[in-house]
């Protein structure tokens, strides 16, 4: 080809000149001498370099060939392409073949992004434009996640969509977190992402899409360009004083690629931060055995946990997941938590008696607790479209140890507790399926847990049924358990029926041993499932419904090591779950769900020998057996979305039956307290009913959210061996506004309301207690790059003797200058010192005054090592 | 029975979304340029239009298409997905062509969108090659990346190009390339079309062919003779392809009154092509 192209340029050479044009050909090569395809070329004059004569493609053996129409003595013939260096060589503007060398080389571009629209949806995912929602001030992804229409964070961290938790949160595509995605939304700087992708229905198993529909909504975080594949490394470092010196420092370290991700994070504080809380899983593996007894601690009161938490904690977080092949992943996530919170409160506790009594009992608490936690989760999966299999292993461990001090009554008690945890968790899933939609799919769950904890009390409050002046008393709660099931996808199919056999093979193990001086308690108890299950599903265009029905052969089986008794019981027990879900046209959905399950016996209510539960508080249960109650579930829901809008809204009622077969319930004598039972035919109701709505606007990032419940309650309550009857009603308000009416003022307002009453049966209705929460946000941008940030915070509590609202004010100034930036901030700025709280629930009415964070100052410095 | 709205047929012709359900990736995007298209149906038109258009260009060809009607068709292929029947109207009056360059085959593909659900046409044309004329010292900014100014006629009409050096890609909208830079900004003398780019942006999305599922394939003559009739006589064109003479079609004036489509006077959309002259 090179050389036809040359005996061209050589025939046609004396006609070209007779037209005063010059026929420049050529050919553009690599380092190796290979023709690069696709390049420009450009021939200018030397004397003009900017000047195009002419312009041209190379073809795919790098060949091109110009045609001069120009009289300049030279050239600059120039080669340019996105994956070579810019390359120039100086010509004479003579017909002639040329070969120009370039360097292979990516070449770099400055992005231009354009203005996206705030909310897009592509598909089944709803886009929201981070950049349209972040201001300033936002400090981490939950803060942004709170702005968005559609989305909101509880108090405890957890995104909900629609009003329904998520299922994972994604980075890029991966699941680092593994269900503690707070360590993510509380860490990860905002500005480092682009987009968060709401995925509607996402159903996370490849192998089961279009099989098995998915409720929960999962959400992706997409990271900007510039930061994948950039190794960040952020440290804080924070010293202040309140009543004593105060330290807050950190250091985030963060990776992301699309295969290979880390986030580690150090924490430390003495300042009020609560570092448990972004280390809580959200993915529902509840702990199978519960403390039997607890040191009495003052209670939380409900106000923002940083204005009363007097700590000292660190916690240290390691996660990293990295692709392995095409369809697989390998994640390892770890943390360790040290926790030192101290406490103090003086309450008045009242219990409403049959008959209109009272049992008032007075307290003074002080409290200490030292937490020290550590988990480790290894989990491997591979995601096929046909093939998925995931295997995780989980371990936990944690220890708590307190003491409290309690003057009750005239009586100085002191008590110490140590509670520690061992628990390993295996989580295995498999499914494999093929192009027919036929296929099987195995789960199993084993779970190994320990729970010894102990609790000394003296004095002794309960001298007439344990001996001596000090008590102290030894719990061990063990668990083995395992959860099995064994489908067949699709097994038949009938138009628009299919039916999905399942095999259930369950079995809990759970042991209880105690000692209270000679009072002992050593029981274990065998509960085996298994059966069968059926799952017919109904798919057309709109409507999807499923109804669930596993008969299960329910065996149980409680022995008395101590005296060597065994009760047995064994049920047939079906346990339907129904579910329908119907799209009335593209904005509009309608939910509905109804499910009959069976409550099993728990060993913490098996028990006959006396446990302390706490200080005051005796427990033994009288009735015998192995009893079960019933549990009956509808709920009905409408969802309606409107992603150009920026209208979510929807409604949720939901009706609970529960009927126990034993009632539980408290003897009061003084300050002393003992558990008692009774079989029952009283059933328990509640009705809920809930009003949501969320809206975005384009106009100064505009976003109004309302939510409006109410809820009605009439259940058994058995008191000094009575049952009464309590009826309650509760309506609770919520609203939130994010606002930002000038580039240098952002606005925040979050605020609740709430009222509730309760009636005990045949009294008057007692008054209705009024709550409400205001929390608004001011920040300003002023001049040089510094922004002031101002939190307000109203409580108001109609409950409360005398002051019944309370303020606190919080104030914060940032400054950025190159790579660190500077946060002076100033909590509790009106000095308050103590927080009055009242509450009524149950009967029971509690008033509580707790010593809160005194005014404090604290200055920040955040700078990037890496 | 059907009623049409007598206004869109005045102001321009309005489509609807289509499934995307059929896809098929042929390349993937190593650059996405996002442009803002403002447009008239005829140069002597003072009613003009907006559309967002995208440029994906990957490694073997580029598509352009508008992304009002992208985003629309995705929401529509999800609602459908689960079962929904819906259709949109996709929002404003965007450029109803879609076109997949290959700059090595020299040819493209093209599509149209017929308004109110109509056809979508379908058809391949070669891509002539554009002999730029180069004009060294008219330079402007457009995205920050300084521009080179470039004229050529095409297809009956004189075009201004520019373009960034520092952008060695050889492509542009509809089927304007063959540069020695990336173009960020591009009309013709009559200002009919006037394509400028507000973003450009690393990517590595697919890029995707649909087959819509009234795809007509024809020759890019009958493409454009239909195309001209359905501006030329919007009226009888609807007529005669939602009712092909069976059943009534209503129409609802601007003064609101409903009238059978036989008794309205057919009213031209004044309408000048892209392309006047055939390449």
């Amino acid at each position: 080809m090179k050389q036809i192209i040359i005996i061209i340029a050589i025939i046609l050479f004396p006609a070209v000149q007779a037209f005063g044009r010059t026929v420049i050909s050529g050919r553009v090569k690599n380092g190796d001498g290979k023709g690069m395809d696709f390049v420009s070329v450009t021939a200018s004059p030397v004397k003009s370099p900017k000047t195009i004569l002419a312009a041209g493609l190379t073809d795919g053996n790098g060949l091109f060939q110009l045609t001069i129409d120009n009289d300049c003595d030279s050239l600059i013939l120039k080669a340019s392409g996105m994956e070579i260096a810019p390359a120039r060589i100086n010509i004479p503007n003579r017909t002639g073949n040329y070969e120009i060398r370039v360097e292979e080389r990516a070449v770099e571009l400055k992005e231009v992004i354009v203005n996206a629209k705030k909310i897009y949806s592509h598909g089944d995912t709803i886009n929201y434009n981070v950049a349209s929602f972040l201001s300033q001030t936002d400090q981490s992804v939950a803060d942004v996640l709170r702005k968005m229409p559609g989305i909101t964070v509880s108090d405890a961290g957890q995104i909900s969509y629609q009003g329904k938790p998520i299922k994972n949160l994604y980075i890029e595509g991966l699941d680092l977190m593994k269900g503690r995605y707070g360590i993510a939304t509380n860490n990860i700087d905002p500005n480092n992402i682009a987009t968060v992708q709401v995925l509607e229905n996402h159903q996370d198993i490849k192998a089961l899409k279009d099989l098995r529909p998915e409720e929960q909504a999962s959400i992706n975080l997409r990271l900007k360009e510039g930061v994948k594949g950039v190794f960040n490394l952020i440290a804080t470092l924070g010293g202040g004083y309140g009543d004593r010196t105060l330290w807050n420092n950190s250091a985030t370290a963060t990776y992301f690629r699309r295969n290979r991700q880390l986030l580690a994070t150090y924490k430390g504080n003495n300042t009020g931060e609560d570092l448990s809380q972004e280390l809580y899983s959200f993915d529902n593996d509840v702990s199978q055995t519960r403390d039997i007894s607890s040191i009495t601690m003052p209670s939380a009161p409900g106000i923002e946990k940083r204005f009363y938490y007097f700590n000292r904690s660190r916690s240290a977080t390691f996660n990293n997941v990295r692709r392995v092949g095409k369809t697989g992943e390998f994640g390892i996530n770890a943390a360790c938590l040290k926790d030192r919170d101290s406490r103090r409160c003086s309450s008045s506790t009242t219990n409403f008696l049959p008959g209109g009594a009272q049992n008032s009992i007075q307290e003074l608490a002080n409290g200490t607790v030292r937490r020290q936690k550590a988990y480790g989760d290894v989990t491997y999966m591979n995601n096929g479209d046909e093939n998925y299999l995931k295997d995780q292993v989980k371990f936990d461990w944690s220890k708590a140890e307190a003491t409290s001090r309690i003057n009750a009554e005239g009586d100085n008690i002191h008590q110490t507790a140590t509670t520690e945890t061992y628990r390993l968790l295996n989580k295995f899933h498999l499914t494999r399926r093929n192009s027919a939609q036929r296929g099987f799919e195995i789960s199993s769950v084993v779970n190994l847990e320990k729970r010894p904890h102990s609790l000394s009390v003296s004095p002794n409050l309960f001298p007439d049924i344990v001996s001596g002046n000090m008590l102290w008393q030894h719990v061990d709660f063990r668990n083995i358990s395992t959860v099995n099931r064994a489908g067949i996808l699709t097994a038949f199919r009938a138009g628009r029926f299919t039916i999905h056999p399942t095999a259930i093979a369950d079995y809990h193990r759970n042991t209880l041993e105690s000692r209270l001086d000679a009072m002992c308690n050593d029981l274990t108890l065998d509960q085996v499932d298994a059966g069968v299950g059926t799952e017919i599903i109904f798919s057309a265009r709109r409507l999807h419904a499923s109804l669930y029905l596993p008969v299960k052969f329910r065996l149980f089986r409680l022995k008395n090591r101590l005296d060597g008794d065994i009760t047995d019981k064994n049920r047939l027990r079906a346990e339907p779950d129904f579910n329908l879900s119907y799209k009335i046209g593209t904005a509009h959905s309608l939910k509905a769900k109804a499910s009959l399950s069976y409550m099993t016996p728990s060993i913490e209510t098996l028990y006959s020998g006396n446990i302390l539960t706490s200080y005051r508080q005796l427990s033994a249960y009288s009735v015998a057996g192995l009893h079960e109650g019933s549990s009956l579930y509808c709920s009905l829901g409408y969802d309606f979305r409107n992603i150009l809008s920026m209208s979510f809204a929807g409604i949720d009622v939901t009706w609970n039956r529960e009927s126990p077969d034993v009632l539980y319930g408290s003897s009061y004598d003084g300050i002393v307290q003992h558990t008692i039972s009774r079989r029952t035919s009283e059933t328990a109701d509640m009705l809920s009913a809930a009003i949501r709505a969320s809206q975005g606007f384009d106009w100064r990032r505009l976003k109004i959210g309302a939510s409006v419940s109410f809820s009605h309650y009439d259940s058994p309550l058995l008191v000094q061996n009575e049952v009464l009857r309590y009826t309650g009603n509760s309506m609770g308000i919520e609203g939130d506004i994010s606002f930002t009416p000038f580039r240098w003022l952002a606005v925040a307002y979050n605020g609740n309301y709430s009222q509730s009453s309760t009636r005990q049966e045949g009294c008057s209705r007692f008054p209705w207690l009024r709550a409400m929460t205001n929390r608004a946000t001011l920040d300003f941008t002023l001049p040089g790059g510094v922004t002031l940030t101002t939190s307000l915070y109203h409580y108001y509590n109609s409950f409360n003797e005398g002051d019944r609202s309370f303020l606190l004010l919080n104030a914060e100034a940032k400054y950025t200058a190159g790579r660190f930036g500077f946060t002076l901030s100033c909590d509790n700025l009106l000095d308050r010192r103590t927080y009055v709280y009242s509450d009524v629930s149950a009967l029971t009415e509690s008033k509580a005054v707790y010593d809160i964070r005194p005014r404090s100052i604290l200055l920040k410095i955040r700078f990037r090592i890496l | 029975m059907l009623a049409l709205n007598l206004f869109s047929v005045k102001a321009q012709q309005q489509v609807f979304s289509c499934s995307q359900e059929k896809a098929t990736a042929t390349d993937t995007a190593r650059y996405k340029v996002t442009y803002r298209l403002d447009y008239t149906c005829h140069s002597k038109a003072d009613k003009r239009f907006d559309d967002v258009r995208t440029l994906l260009i990957g490694r073997h060809s580029a598509k352009d298409f508008s992304d009002i009607i992208f985003h629309y068709d995705s929401l529509m292929t999800e609602d459908m997905r689960r079962g929904a029947e819906s259709f949109y109207n996709p929002k404003g009056f965007p450029w109803p062509y879609e076109i997949l360059v290959s700059p090595k085959e020299k040819n493209a593909e093209m599509k149209y969108r017929l308004p109110d659900g109509m056809d979508n046409l379908h058809y391949s044309e070669p891509i002539a090659d554009m002999q730029w004329v180069f004009h060294a010292d008219t330079v402007r900014t457009v995205l920050g990346y300084e521009c080179q100014l470039a004229t050529c006629d095409f297809a009956g009409r004189h075009y201004s190009a520019w373009f960034a050096p520092e952008i060695p890609l050889p492509f542009g909208p509809y089927k304007f390339g063959g540069l020695p830079g990336l173009i960020l900004q591009i009309q013709d003398d009559e200002k009919q079309f006037v394509w400028e780019a507000i973003g450009f942006e690393k990517s590595d999305a697919p890029i995707f062919v649909y087959v819509y599922e009234n795809e007509k394939s024809c020759t890019p003559a009958d493409a454009a003779k239909t195309i001209a009739r359905c501006f030329n006589t919007p009226l009888a064109f609807k007529l005669a392809a939602f009712g092909g003479g069976k059943g009534r079609i209503m129409i609802v004036g601007k003064d609101g009154k409903t009238r059978d489509a036989t008794e309205v006077e057919d009213i031209p959309i004044p309408y000048e092509p892209i392309e006047k002259l055939s390449e």
